[in-house]
């Protein structure tokens, strides 16, 4: 099986790289030499690696390859997503607050109870806090205006 | 001997507070994912404006010198770099914790910083003139040289298979490429508005080591796995010292690399620890247990890149041309106190200059103190569940990323770098490659350009690239690495063939 | 149950509120309210930079407010201004540093979000010459030394400068027109790259700011100066290209100030333009500005306008017929 999957990796590296070929060798503009050489490199050395993966006969391939959790992670790819969204809108150190909770309320290992809760959010109120103190009082970073902080 | 007149100076009121204060903040400032040297050192300028140019340049160059041996903690506890100078020392020195050799880890990480750092600074007290001539000669040719050097390292940077650790060099060197052709400034490759000022490191590290972390972490939370909770053992600080000082070949030879890599004017001090743990596996008789939580690995890294601290101020101090991007901003900390860079540096402003070397001695010294007892407080930081981390860590990438330029596209960049590597690093790509590709590509890229203008100018490319000393040193050095990578990707395999005809059923 | 949580909840709810009401009455009742920021488009550490940090050392005492400053480096300053014209706000409390002639050039030779018209000029505080500089231990000794010999060899002397289509580009650019020579010009990453080149022998020579040149004065030869008079008080024996014979103008002098987005109203940008000059006047920054050799020219609003203008005229005169390829 994680031959095919190894197979798979090389063609789809294989198209990758012809994408980025033909992508720095626009018609006739200078200033893509240079990207247009490292993308033919790229484009060679993912066609060794399909060489190696295609080779019949006994492979060597070293087993590399992890099937993706997406059951477990999906949630935090969306807490990230929605980190990325608000805090432009809703002022970084609210979102911070919000992520740090959903993280930590959503992974919890533990039942969640109303005990549980109110210590996420009182580790995140700190952490948040401490957030305040360190980037915009000692280090004074201009954090972008927003509805709220 | 001027040190030992201005020695003093450096005990005396509000210096010495500085120096204690700003080892302690660099420390914790650099060992919080997110937050890089040359970040904490731009960002604490203005508190500079308040003090006199001695305290001033104390702080700076001290912070400087403790976030960079600081980077190594969460190298090491969450196998996120705190800075690229940092990045080789992830490599042995996490799964040196996950075998619960955290503490020891941390010790040599300390104590070879100390030492590397030592012997940085007491190159930029007694061989500033000479070195600095010797910086002036790397020109285009060299520094492309420099770069395609670091290139090679790819192969020993520990992912399974040198082909993908390739490819993913190959792709990190691309994606630098976004953004602006650094001689025309004609725009290429920007297909959105927040790739307009392309893809920069700091950014990019932070998302790609920082984010599949965070992902890797939830998961174990959810598992119920509190943690890989290795067990943190108890070891004595003599006895890490006892065995780190009879490491004299990674010691050496990581000091000596790191300070010379440090004298190559710009971005040369970010990859002094990979290359100091390249040239350490290869002159090691036992190069297969790298990566594996070798003690050799940490110690060769994180004394090159503390090393590099000191030589990078070499050509700073004495021409104002900085060694590294956090010098740089040194530099302007300097500059704004209306002391310049150049040999009477050293005699009109003797008081300053002196009392700020005796000081960043010292703080070699008392970062390796501080940095000892951080180590004994680290199970502290692997107590804590993963669910706390991740969400900590994720929140600690964008106020890091963001605070680099106050640029919100950045945050957008690193995420979505992240979170791609995530992805890839289930199917056996790691990020090493790719950040070393992203540091390379611009120098690569922008030396060769401008070597290709000058070449015509003398005699032509050929004879430009390919003659001088420097050049064919660095030449000989990047073939020899190559024909190092081949080789032993050769003996691994027969090894790996070997194995299997001994073991009967093959698991691919 | 409700009860008892919204006891709770309603003085959470209430910080946020009081502080959006407190905001909003700050606001009118006495600006800036908050720290200022100011985006310089190159890296910590070069002379933009440290000048910038420099000149807005007084601001506490000028505006009541310090001004944060912010590096965004990237294309010669083009990534920082293309962000910039797009995205500031535009209530006057986020500000950039500008040069000229770069910007100005830029937005004539590439395609970028901004150009002059977008932009407002609030003062300006130095005016940096280009001066054409060798090594210490260069073939050339003079200015017409170095015309002689690219004469013999066309475009066999390499000369180093801050970028493409910056002060120093314009300087050679001139010159070689006005000596009728041809030279080769190396675009670097900024003026310490470019002053890097020169002094470890990398060009024969190269153009950089004065300021910069006067600090390594000892371990440069430097030529000429390309302004229309000699700089007095840092360089007084350089003679100008001009004097030489050679017709190069102040084109390529590159000045430093600070600027607003279009749409800001005009009352804050007076305000801000008066507060500025009166920072820029500041015998601190006299002080620390002259130290390093950084000449001042403090110029309000309306003069910086009138010198966007004249700069834009010549700088499309000069580039006619030049490709940006």
């Amino acid at each position: 099986m994680t031959i095919w999957k190894q197979r798979i990796i090389a063609i789809a590296s294989i198209l990758v790289a012809a994408g980025l070929v033909v992508w720095s060798s626009p018609e006739a503009r200078p200033g893509y030499e240079f990207p247009r050489m490292v993308a033919w490199t790229m484009l060679v050395l993912s066609a060794v690696l399909a060489l190696m993966a295609f080779k019949p006969g006994k492979v060597v391939i070293p087993a590399d390859i992890e099937s993706v959790p997406m059951r477990i992670i999906w949630p935090m790819l969306v807490i990230l997503a929605g980190m990325a969204y608000l805090a432009p809108r809703l002022g970084f150190l609210s979102t911070s607050f919000l992520v740090f909770v959903a993280t930590a309320l959503v992974f919890s290992p533990d039942r969640l109870g109303v005990r549980r809760i109110a210590l996420v959010v009182a580790i995140a109120a700190c952490f948040t806090v401490s957030l305040y103190l360190l980037f915009v009082l000692l280090l004074g970073v201009q954090l972008p205006r927003a509805l709220l902080f | 001997m001027e040190l030992l007149t201005y020695l003093p100076q450096v005990f005396s009121g509000v210096n010495i507070l500085i120096l204690v204060l700003g080892t302690i903040i660099g420390l914790l400032l650099g060992s919080m994912p997110g937050v890089s040297p040359t970040m904490a050192v731009a960002l604490l300028i203005p508190f500079t404006f308040h003090m006199d140019s001695t305290a001033g340049l104390i702080l700076l160059g001290v912070i400087y010198a403790s976030t960079v041996a600081g980077g190594a903690v969460s190298a090491i506890l969450i196998n996120i770099p705190g800075a690229p100078a940092n990045i080789a020392t992830i490599l042995d020195g996490h799964p040196m914790a996950r075998n619960g050799r955290a503490t020891e880890a941390l010790h040599y990480c300390f104590i070879s910083s100390g030492i590397g750092g030592i012997l940085g600074v007491l190159v930029l007290i007694f061989f500033t003139p000479p070195l600095a001539e010797l910086a002036l000669r790397f020109g285009p040719s060299e520094l492309f040289w420099v770069a395609i050097l670091g290139v090679t390292v790819i192969g020993s940077l520990g992912s399974t298979s040198v082909l993908k650790g390739l490819i993913a060099g190959a792709f990190g060197i691309w994606i630098s490429l976004i953004g602006f052709n650094p001689i025309l400034g004609t725009e290429r490759f920007v297909f959105s508005g927040h790739l307009q000022g392309g893809i920069s490191i700091v950014p990019a590290l932070i998302g790609l080591f920082a984010i599949p972390q965070v992902l890797y972490m939830v998961e174990s939370a959810w598992r119920g796995q509190t943690g890989e909770q290795f067990q943190m053992e108890g070891r004595s600080i003599w006895q890490s010292v006892r065995y780190n000082l009879r490491r004299v070949r990674s010691l050496s030879l990581g000091s000596v690399v790191g300070a010379v890599v440090g004298l190559i004017p710009g971005a040369g001090g970010q990859i002094a620890g990979l290359l100091a743990y390249d040239q350490d596996k290869k002159f090691s008789g036992h190069p297969e247990k790298y990566g594996k939580g070798e003690p050799d690995g940490v110690i060769a890294s994180e004394s090159a890149n503390n090393a590099m601290v000191g030589s990078s101020l070499v050509p700073m101090f004495s021409l104002g041309i900085p060694g590294s991007p956090t010098a740089a901003v040194l530099l302007g900390g300097l500059l704004i106190q209306g002391l310049f860079p150049g040999p009477d540096l050293f005699t009109q402003h003797a008081s300053v200059v002196w009392t700020f070397l005796g000081a960043l001695l010292c703080a070699q010294i008392l970062l390796m103190v501080f940095g000892l007892y951080i180590s004994s407080l680290s199970r502290f930081v692997i107590g804590i569940p993963k669910e706390y981390m991740a969400g900590a860590v994720a929140v600690l990438a964008i106020f890091g990323t963001y605070s680099v330029q106050h640029s919100f596209s950045d945050v957008l960049v690193m995420l979505v770098l992240g979170t791609g590597m995530y992805f890839f690093m289930r199917y056996g790509f790691s990020p090493g490659p790719v950040v070393l590709g992203i540091i390379l590509g611009p120098i690569a890229e922008e030396n060769l350009l401008q070597g290709l203008i000058i070449a015509p100018a003398l005699d032509g490319p050929m004879p430009y690239f390919f003659t001088g000393t420097i050049n064919l040193i660095l030449i000989g050095l990047c073939v020899m690495s190559i024909g190092y990578s081949i080789y032993s990707e050769l003996k691994i395999r027969s090894r790996r063939r070997a194995g299997e005809r001994a073991g009967g059923a093959p698991e691919a | 149950m409700i009860k008892r949580l919204s006891k709770y909840l309603m003085p959470l709810m209430a910080v946020p509120v009081a502080f959006a009401l407190g905001a909003l009455g700050t606001v009118k009742a006495d600006w800036p309210d908050r720290p200022l920021t100011m985006m310089i488009p190159y890296t910590a550490g070069g002379a933009s930079d440290f000048q910038a940090r420099i000149v807005t050392i007084p601001s506490e005492d000028e505006l009541g407010q310090p001004v944060a400053i912010i590096n965004r480096p990237g294309a010669g300053g083009q990534v920082g201004w293309n962000q910039f014209a797009a995205g500031a706000r535009k209530d006057g409390s986020e500000l950039a540093g500008y040069n000229v002639p770069h910007f100005i050039a830029q937005s004539i030779m590439h395609t970028t979000q901004y150009n002059k018209d977008n932009l407002e000029p609030v003062a300006n505080w130095g005016a940096d010459p280009a001066v054409l500089i060798v090594s210490r231990d260069s073939q050339f000794d003079t200015l017409e030394d170095l015309v002689e010999y690219a004469k013999a060899n066309p475009g066999r002397v390499t000369v180093s400068g801050a970028g493409q289509f910056v002060g120093h580009h314009i300087a050679t650019l001139q010159l070689e027109r006005a000596a009728g020579i041809e030279l080769r010009y190396v675009p670097t990453s900024g003026g310490v790259d470019a002053m890097r080149f020169v002094q470890g022998g990398q060009s024969m020579a190269g153009f950089n700011n004065l300021s910069d040149a006067y600090r390594a004065r000892d371990r440069l030869k430097i030529l000429a100066i390309a302004d229309l008079e000699r700089d007095e008080e840092f360089l007084p024996d350089v003679p100008t290209l001009k004097e030489r014979g050679f017709d190069v103008d102040d084109t390529s002098v590159n000045f430093r100030g600070v600027m607003a987005p279009q749409g800001v109203p005009a009352d804050r940008l007076e305000m801000l333009s008066e507060a500025f000059v009166n920072m820029f006047n500041d015998d601190r920054v006299k002080r620390r500005m002259s130290a390093g050799g950084s000449p001042l020219r403090v110029m309000n609003r309306e003069e910086t306008r009138a010198l966007w203008d004249r700069q834009q005229q010549t700088l499309e005169q000069l580039f006619e017929g030049m490709e940006a390829n």
